[in-house]
């Protein structure tokens, strides 16, 4: 009889225990994205019951959409301004957290408190909240003699205001992840350096972000593929106006869907989407792959 | 045996007497099987079907939907409810998935469409001649192929609705609205800022929904043009069309009496701001008249006109309805169609019509004392049926709307000029066709 090795067995015994998650994967995601390429490939409109096979033509559209390419501009925009201040806001934050000041628990429930909230809710307090007529904002503004400010009526506004509602939603995700990596730097670093002369901001620099490093790129990577794949926020805010000034890539394809029920057409985007988000989720892999080898 | 002898202990004649009282009820049960058979109605309709609780029209729509159970005690009625702005892609998705509810309740804009591709039932023949012939022509309007696939409730209309109070701190005349596009200009020149910085003379909305062209439109045919071509295509890039965003344009950023916010509002919004006293005028649907009321604008200063027009060109308004209609899908046709009918009492509509400045859709009830009672009602339904035009007649009216939505807001924005953000839409949903 062949012996199995205990190796092979291990393998198999992992292979055996994940089947059934594979399995509701492979049923709800697989089946999902076979049939979005199935459709992609149709001219699939739900208004006409005549839906022919039309090949590439639904990518070759939206590749030479000039609209596509705008909204997908607009979203690497958004997506640079928005990092930029959420790193520096979830930095700043576990930076103050880590520090041993009294109610120090208190104080992260209560930055947290973005974080459980969702998407669409945030997005309609934020509109409320600076809503041009009724808004608290403006009417503070008007009150200190400043002139009221027209959010949603005016692209940079209202591009500066979904930004805002996005970082101030985001931004405990980013504390918790450097949180986690600052409490992993080992005090000695610090001591030894600050034997050695070094100031405040020259620990920060040489010791502190050098060790965030893994941190740094696990925010940006997740924080990519939550803007590549936002709709709800944008729906609640600005419904891609005024104009198309906030009509990120994941909203142009949502309208395309919905709106002019364009179904084979949006599959398509669908698809550059998700080739977008399996790059990010590959080096993502790649990030946390010495972690897992070390574990 | 003896035929005149007694059978089963009877004689022949009880036994027939017998037999015969047993079949009454079975004769009187025979084919009601149907009747009794529970079935449940489902119905898709927007969250303003139903009159708010401190609606005057609560009663009159309880009494209709009490009087249809009790005559269907084997019917379950069930709602499905949701914004407007929904509504549309929900029913279409339903359709899609096998499972459309039996009836929906939605706006003439998409009905053209979804005869169209199918998705409506004839109502034609559950109808008697004397309904039929009692259609006004905008209800008659909404005949696909010369067949009712929807059944409208009454029309509304859109219209210019002022405050009379901030007319007479101008030093204008209450009861004369603007007539014209250049009397718009002058006297909102003079009624800028009358009570501030923040008030201005005019409002239109201008917003990223779906009312926003509905308002716009009338000013497109105000210039004598079109925004449909043939086959229902967009046609964006025309004079009438780059006139009437240029005069929106011109009243925000040349003349200044209109408020830029404006893009971002929706017809909520632009209600708040008439009511908070910030606007002087605003083109507004005809239903908001009893909203304003309702929510405490002062009757006395509330005053109306038709949509202000060119001099050199014509009066125009644009009108819709919300309608009854059945799946084509439905198992239980008949008993939705029942519903509508039940639903639609001459009582009702003329009720319906009354309490929200509507204007029926029954010839029968157009002359009715009710509407000309009220001189401000009976002008709106003069206006309406001289003035009002209606339908989108092209294939994905929600997917044209957000086009042309589009378009406006990038020129109004500032993000192109009209010739760019127009073509770019044109060509944008025109290909949607294909």
């Amino acid at each position: 009889m062949m012996k199995i090795s205990s190796k092979a067995k291990t393998t198999l015994w992992s292979y055996l225990w994940m089947t059934p998650a594979l399995f509701l994967v492979l049923a709800f995601f697989g089946y999902s994205l076979v049939y979005a390429f199935v459709i992609s490939t149709h001219s699939y409109n739900l208004m006409r019951s005549e839906r022919p096979f039309i090949g590439t033509a639904n990518f070759v559209r939206y590749l030479t959409s000039p609209d596509y390419w705008q909204s997908l501009w607009i979203t690497c925009r958004f997506l640079a301004i928005v990092m930029i201040l959420v790193v520096v806001a979830g930095l700043l934050f576990a930076l103050l957290l880590k520090q041993k000041v009294p109610l120090r628990s208190l104080f992260r429930g209560f930055l947290m408190v973005p974080w459980v909230l969702s998407m669409l809710v945030t997005g309609l307090i934020f509109t409320w909240i600076f809503d041009a007529q009724v808004g608290i904002l403006n009417y503070v503004l008007r009150s200190v003699g400043l002139k009221a400010v027209p959010w949603l009526s005016e692209p940079v506004p209202a591009f500066s205001l979904l930004a805002m509602a996005y970082v101030w939603k985001v931004y405990p995700f980013a504390m918790i992840i450097f949180l986690a990596g600052l409490q992993s730097i080992n005090d000695e670093y610090y001591e030894a350096a600050a034997v050695d002369g070094a100031g405040p901001i020259t620990r920060f620099v040489r010791i502190t972000l050098p060790f965030l490093k893994p941190q740094f790129l696990v925010v940006i990577v997740l924080l990519s593929i939550n803007v590549f794949n936002m709709i709800d926020m944008v729906f609640a805010i600005t419904k891609g106006g005024p104009g198309v000034s906030t009509r990120l890539v994941s909203y142009f394809m949502y309208t395309n869907a919905f709106t002019h029920m364009e179904m084979g057409y949006s599959a398509a985007i669908a698809i550059s989407l998700f080739l977008v988000n399996l790059v990010l989720t590959i080096i993502y892999v790649k990030i946390l792959k010495p972690e897992i080898s070390v574990g | 045996m003896n035929p005149k002898g007694p059978i089963l202990g009877l004689k022949p004649s009880a036994l027939l007497i017998l037999v015969a009282f047993l079949m009454v009820p079975a004769l009187i049960f025979a084919g009601g099987e149907k009747e009794t058979e529970s079935l449940t109605l489902r119905i898709l309709a927007a969250n303003s079907i139903k009159p708010m609780p401190d609606s005057s029209l609560v009663d009159a729509w309880n009494r209709a939907e009490e009087k249809y159970e009790k005559a269907h005690p084997n019917v379950k009625l069930e709602y499905e409810m949701m914004p407007v702005s929904e509504i549309f892609t929900k029913f279409v998705l339903l359709v899609e998935q096998g499972d459309p509810p039996d009836i929906v309740h939605l706006p003439d804009a998409v009905m053209y469409p979804y005869a169209q591709a199918g998705f409506l039932e004839d109502l034609t023949p559950y109808m008697s001649n004397r309904e039929l012939n009692d259609f006004t022509d905008f209800a008659n309007s909404l005949r696909y192929d010369d067949k009712v696939y929807c059944i409208p409730v009454s029309t509304d209309v859109r219209v210019l609705v002022y405050n009379k109070a901030l007319f007479r701190n101008a030093g204008l005349d209450e009861d004369t609205p603007p007539e014209h596009w250049e009397d718009v200009i002058t006297m909102g020149k003079k009624l800028n800022h009358v009570e501030g910085e923040d008030q201005y003379a005019y409002g239109i909305i201008a917003g990223p929904n779906f009312h926003t062209p509905l308002m716009w439109m009338p000013l497109v045919w105000q210039c004598g043009g079109s925004l449909i071509g043939e086959g229902g295509k967009a046609d964006f890039t025309n004079d009438a069309v780059f006139r009437a965003a240029g005069h929106y344009y011109d009243l925000i950023y040349k003349h200044e009496i209109m408020p830029k916010t404006v893009l971002g509002m929706d017809e909520d919004a632009i209600e708040r701001t008439f009511l908070a006293g910030q606007l002087a005028m605003a083109v507004m649907g005809n239903w908001k008249f009893t909203s304003l009321i309702e929510k405490g604008f002062n009757e006395d200063d509330l005053g109306w006109g038709p949509l202000p027009y060119p001099k050199d060109g014509e009066p125009a308004t644009l009108g819709g309805s919300w309608n009854w209609a059945v799946s084509a899908d439905t198992a239980h046709p008949e008993a939705a169609y029942e519903f509508i009918a039940a639903m639609n009492t001459d009582e009702f509509l003329i009720e319906e019509a009354q309490a929200a400045f509507r204007v029926p859709v029954r010839k029968s009830h157009a002359n009715s004392a009710r509407f000309a009672s009220d001189p401000r009602h009976k002008a709106m339904i003069e206006y309406s049926v001289e003035s009002g035009r209606f339908g989108l007649d092209t294939p994905n009216p929600i997917g044209f709307a957000t086009a042309l939505i589009t378009a406006l807001q990038m020129y109004w924005g500032g993000a192109a000029s009209a010739e760019e953000a127009f073509s770019a839409q044109e060509a944008e949903y025109n290909k949607t066709l294909q």
